[in-house]
């Protein structure tokens, strides 16, 4: 028998917004976010999750999606990388090696 | 014999004021009057201003009209204002000086408000290349952050439309309660009255009230487009901070006494942007 994954139809509470599931890196503080603005840049919107997570806003923050791992680009809008409902994000401080 | 000292205007006040003449306007002791309209200099700002229908709601029957026009409160009045910053059609003015077939900036802005406090566009309006916008419009304009609010502004370019649209809030709660409501309606009435060209209003679509902030720039002339441009998204980044305040009246989770008392509306003394 084989199953089929169903994903939900809406993905948004408002026209052109954007709801999904974002932590922080500790895993004890987490939101439902259901009114961000699908066009906004993911930079833009790291910064604002950071301010509601309680997070210094005076340092770089990246956001990964916890599904397949991947940081989500900043300068991108959010929609184009967060194309499913129930998406679950993590916010991480942005590193910068080398 | 005595003679009065005679005051020098401004080249470009004459012209101005010809024009005006002109087009029927005739002096004032607040400025010029015709054709159903009121013009005046406010400030920095070239005001122009006609009458608010009684029976419409100045958060909701403003909305998607085309132009700058919007209600104002002058005492316990209500007036349609549509206001252009002086500093834009100056430079305009002061650009155009060497092309004599151009239409002067001034004669722009006196059609496109005539023809808008009428409802409709100017005649001869192009709508700009959706090129021309995005060579003027960074991207990034688009999106406010303030805190731990995310807003996108909306461009609405479409067949005779030019308009910069941003939700406060998407989505009112139907169970909203009406002492809520009220003090919802003072807070953007008040922030309506204060801040030039925004309008705030309360957009209803299928079965949802959404808080909105919009600049109409239907009808700009071609000469103004780009600074007008600039200074909405400008005067729409201000008015989104906003949404900390819209947004702690609209959470019906949050108890407050404080919201239960109704608002007492407070007249607009000056009947003019503050800001």
């Amino acid at each position: 028998m084989t199953t089929e994954e169903v994903l939900p139809t809406t993905r948004s509470v408002g026209p052109g917004t954007v709801s999904f599931t974002a932590r922080d890196i500790t895993g004890l503080n987490e939101i439902t976010v259901t009114d961000m603005p699908g066009a906004a840049p993911v930079g833009d919107v790291a910064r604002s999750l950071a301010n509601r997570l309680n997070l210094p806003t005076d340092v770089p923050w990246s956001l990964r999606n916890d599904r397949s791992g991947e940081y989500l680009k900043d300068d991108a809008d959010l929609a184009s990388q967060v194309p499913e409902a129930g998406s679950k994000l993590t916010i991480t401080p942005r590193t910068h090696l080398g | 014999m005595t003679t009065q000292p005679t005051s020098r205007v401004p080249a470009h006040l004459e012209e101005r004021y010809a024009l005006l003449r002109q087009r029927g306007f005739e002096r004032h002791a607040d400025g010029w009057h015709g054709n159903g309209l009121e013009f005046q200099i406010a400030g920095s700002w070239l005001q122009f201003k006609t009458e608010w229908h009684a029976n419409a709601d100045p958060l909701s029957d403003h909305l998607d009209k085309p132009g700058l026009w919007k209600p104002v409160r002058a005492g316990r009045q209500l007036r349609r204002v549509f206001n252009v910053q002086e500093s834009v059609v100056g430079a305009s003015e002061h650009a155009a000086l060497l092309d004599e077939t151009e239409r002067k900036p001034f004669e722009s802005v006196l059609d496109w408000a005539a023809d808008t406090a009428a409802g409709v566009a100017p005649v001869d309006w192009a709508l700009p290349g959706r090129d021309a916008i995005d060579a003027c419009l960074p991207k990034a304009r688009l999106t406010i952050v303030h805190r731990s609010y995310t807003r996108q502004v909306e461009l609405i370019h479409a067949a005779g439309r030019l308009a910069l649209r941003g939700t406060l809030l998407s989505k009112l709660p139907v169970e909203l309660p009406e002492f809520r409501l009220r003090w919802l309606r003072a807070l953007l009435l008040e922030a309506q009255d204060d801040n030039h060209l925004v309008r705030l209003g309360l957009a209803r679509d299928r079965g949802q009230t959404a808080v909105v902030t919009e600049i109409d720039l239907t009808g700009v002339p071609a000469a103004l487009f780009e600074p007008m441009l600039s200074t909405s998204l400008d005067a729409l980044r201000w008015v989104a901070l906003l949404v900390e305040s819209a947004d702690f009246i609209a959470e019906t989770g949050t108890v407050s006494r404080a919201l239960e008392i109704c608002p007492v509306t407070q007249p607009n003394p000056l009947g003019d942007p503050r800001k």
